[in-house]
């Protein structure tokens, strides 16, 4: 019986241990099988941590390696404030002082997350501050006053004695200050709590205003929002890395589980010239301090391989300080920006004659003694009463009424097909680069306005190749006096000369591309003679003349159209041609928009300034002087010692 | 037989005595090795605990120095990027006016190229020492 009892005993306690280690069993089946996943990952949540490396965004230079735009590493600042405790108001004092913060717009930020039950936690004090500044800000640390009080101090000494803290802290107290700062500093520093310092960094441009239009700018992502920055924002932006390591509870790394470098940004080397560039620059502002324009361009590209050399204008920006400006400081005026060329137009007209073999230098035209009427519009000769002229006194003295005569011998289609040929009414298609596999998107570029063909009314012929009722780009121009120089063939423009892959190192380079030819060399080099004579006394622009080389070029002054109708009071003045005129080494436009003190002609504004910019270049290049046997030096004194029978376009 | 047995034994102390020693000597040798055992396990322990904390100490001290390292890199940049700044032409030039240097260029004609008779050449550096001269 009492065996029985025992062996029931026994059963039931056996029983009830096996239901609960079944229990268990079950428990352990659910956390070990079907929960694993989920724990797992939530285990591993707890001790991996991930930390993500930045790599740089490119750096640009200029053509020989100066750098113009780098990454300068500073910190965000970033603040809890519910871990401000009791010194909230002080550390809002020193985030402010150090900063450089408004105190109530702060304190308005900080407020919102101070609040209990708040879901926002942490506040943006302030990005992208400088490391030197966050680094002062780390240094405070908590310290007590000697009436008990908690405080943030930078001083090392155990008592501050800073001078704006001293009466703060120390005032009340009758202490020595000697036997103070003889105390040592506390052993272990407490930063501010609730602030943290996030590393990053701000794209900084080293020359500040130098290429600013060209060279654009970043958001705050660091993406490229314009210029440069924006044309490569693929090769320049930095792909980042990411490392996992397990972690102790004290967040100490244990091991490494997973790394990806992260990779810098590739560089970009442009065609642009940085003393090139200072030069056009220095003299463009010189330019607008004397004749008050409301913008002003210059541009200079290399006439055999198509590189820009240098790129300014006015108004520009501080690309480091982009506070409060506004797209017409920021914007590439010279890709976006038209205007009516006006007589700069009649050396691409009367070439493409000479082209087409209707005209030659020496053919003479009857320029009416000044005023011309043709359907029924009259067309004047600024200033002058010329009556019979050659071509190459027609370019020499820019007269109107013989270059429309030039359109009118050469026909509508001829004309139109000469002004297409150089590349008007079309983007320039700067930068449409393929480099290596990557195939850069052009940047936005106006096309101007050129009519076409079926467009043209009965005054067009007469009016386009004179530089009126079509839209150029400075760029345009350029490009189509590139054509000139370069003996009838256009190059494609670019900025970009160089890709250098980062890591590899491996150097990418942009080669010059042919976009055609647009003129015989023979018609080319009728013109530039022509073009030569511009820059001689007769000529209507002497002052464009650089001392000991020969200046190919023409003035422009183009009337605005104000309300439908030519003003008579503002201008476009400018100036374009190249240098040495027989073996260029550079082509140069300036233009003055509504110049408005000091004179309005192509000839008085641009020109000077064309000229102390080509002769600081020709300096800088060392490109030697034109030898005074091949010089062209008047026309009008050759004329006179020529042979009877020798016509001008004989003459070197 | 019996007799015989005990008067060897009798006569044969020695191999008594020495079963005696060797019995006691091995109780004794096992106690000597799990001391020595638990002795060098306590030991290898407290190394590698030291070892581990010592590691751990180092591997703390590198990452505060490569955050130093960084920090110094960091700010080595940014000083490298603002030297190329200041030697910008136009911090230059500002710097030439306001210090009133009026350094200028050469002008054409300036500087000419002197022609060199090839045979008897200016200054013939073969024969003389070259030595600066102020």
């Amino acid at each position: 019986m009492r065996r029985d009892v025992y062996l029931v005993r026994l059963t039931c306690v056996a029983l009830g241990l096996l239901t609960g280690y079944a229990f268990l069993s079950v428990h352990l089946f659910k956390l070990q099988i079907v929960r694993h996943e989920e724990l797992l990952g939530k285990a591993r949540q707890k001790y991996t941590a991930r930390r993500t490396h930045r790599g740089s965004r490119g750096y640009i230079y200029d053509v020989n390696g100066n750098p113009l735009v780098g990454n300068l590493a500073c910190r965000d600042i970033m603040a809890e404030p519910r871990r401000f405790d009791k010194c909230y108001d002080h550390i809002l004092d020193i985030l402010s002082r150090e900063l450089g913060l408004d105190r109530d717009a702060l304190h308005r930020r900080l407020k919102k997350a101070k609040e209990p039950g708040s879901r926002v936690v942490e506040v943006v004090v302030k990005r992208q501050v400088d490391m030197t500044d966050s680094e002062r800000l780390k240094k405070y640390h908590k310290k007590k006053a000697l009436d008990g009080s908690e405080y943030y101090s930078p001083c090392e000494n155990k008592h501050c004695f800073n001078e704006n803290c001293l009466d703060q802290l120390c005032g009340k107290v009758n202490l020595d200050k000697e036997s103070l700062e003889k105390e040592k500093p506390p052993s272990k520093t407490d930063p501010i709590p609730g602030l943290r310092f996030v590393e990053s960094s701000r794209r900084y441009h080293l020359k500040e205003r130098l290429m600013a239009n060209l060279l654009g700018f970043t958001d705050s992502q660091g993406a490229g929002v314009v210029g440069v920055e924006k044309l490569l924002d693929q090769s320049l932006r930095p792909h980042d890395g990411e490392e996992r390591f397990e972690r102790d509870p004290s967040g100490n790394r244990l091991h490494q589980t997973q790394a990806s470098a992260a990779r810098d940004g590739d560089n970009v080397y442009l065609t642009l010239s940085e003393p090139i560039q200072q030069i056009m620059e220095d003299e463009l502002a010189a330019m607008v301090g004397k004749h008050a324009p409301s913008a002003a361009y210059a541009l200079m590209t290399d006439p055999r391989t198509g590189a820009v050399l240098g790129m300014a204008q006015y108004p520009s920006f501080n690309p480091n300080d982009r506070r409060g400006i506004s797209p017409d400081q920021w914007q590439n005026r010279i890709l976006l920006h038209g205007f009516e060329p006006g007589s700069t137009m009649k050396c691409v007209a009367i070439a493409g004659a000479m082209d087409y073999n209707v005209v030659d230098l020496d053919t003479v035209f009857d320029c009416e003694d000044g005023y011309w009427v043709f359907c029924r519009r009259g067309l004047r000769d600024s200033g002058h009463k010329y009556g019979n002229l050659a071509v190459w006194e027609i370019v020499q003295k820019s007269s109107n009424i013989g270059t429309a005569k030039i359109a009118l011998e050469m026909g509508q289609g001829r004309l139109y097909q000469t002004l297409h040929r150089f590349g008007f009414g079309q983007p320039t298609g700067l930068d449409h680069l393929t480099i290596g596999d990557l195939v850069l998107k052009p940047p936005l570029e106006a096309s101007g306005i050129f009519r076409p063909l079926h467009k043209w009314d009965g005054l067009s012929i007469s009016r386009f190749p004179i530089g009126q009722g079509i839209l150029v780009t400075p760029l345009q121009m350029v490009q189509a006096y590139g054509a000139l120089a370069n003996d009838g063939v256009m190059m494609q423009l670019h900025t970009i000369d160089r890709l250098e892959v980062a890591g590899t190192g491996e150097v990418r380079k942009v080669l010059p591309q042919v976009k055609g030819r647009v003129l015989r060399p023979g018609s080319a080099r009728q013109i530039v003679k022509a073009m030569k004579l511009v820059t001689q006394k007769e000529g209507t622009a002497p002052k464009a003349a650089v001392e000991g080389y020969e200046v190919a070029g023409k003035t422009g002054t183009a009337q605005k159209v104000v309300d439908g109708q030519y003003s008579s009071s503002k201008y476009v003045a400018s100036f374009i041609g190249f240098v040495p005129a027989d073996n260029p080494s550079f082509v140069l436009i300036v233009v003055a928009d509504e110049p408005s003190q000091n004179g309005y002609y192509g000839g008085t504004v641009a020109a000077p300034t064309f000229s102390r910019i080509a002769e600081k270049t020709l300096r800088y290049m060392q490109i030697a002087p034109t030898p005074v046997r091949h010089r062209t030096t008047s026309y009008t004194e050759r004329l006179v010692n020529a042979d009877p029978g020798k016509n001008v376009s004989e003459l070197p | 037989m019996a007799n015989v047995r005990e008067r060897l034994n009798e006569e044969r102390t020695y191999r008594y005595k020495n079963l005696q020693v060797r019995a006691h000597a091995g109780a004794r040798g096992l106690v000597w090795r799990v001391v020595l055992i638990v002795c060098a396990v306590a030991a290898i322990s407290v190394v590698y605990v030291w070892l581990q904390s010592a590691g751990g100490k180092n591997a703390r001290e590198l990452q505060a120095k490569g955050r130093i390292m960084e920090l110094n890199a960091k700010n080595l940049e940014n000083l490298r990027l603002e030297l190329e700044s200041l030697r910008g032409g136009d911090n230059i030039l500002t710097k030439v006016v306001e210090m009133g240097l009026a350094l200028q260029p050469p002008r054409p004609g300036q500087v000419r190229r002197v022609s060199v008779d090839r045979a008897n050449p200016p200054f013939d550096h073969s024969e003389r020492p070259l030595v600066a001269q102020y």
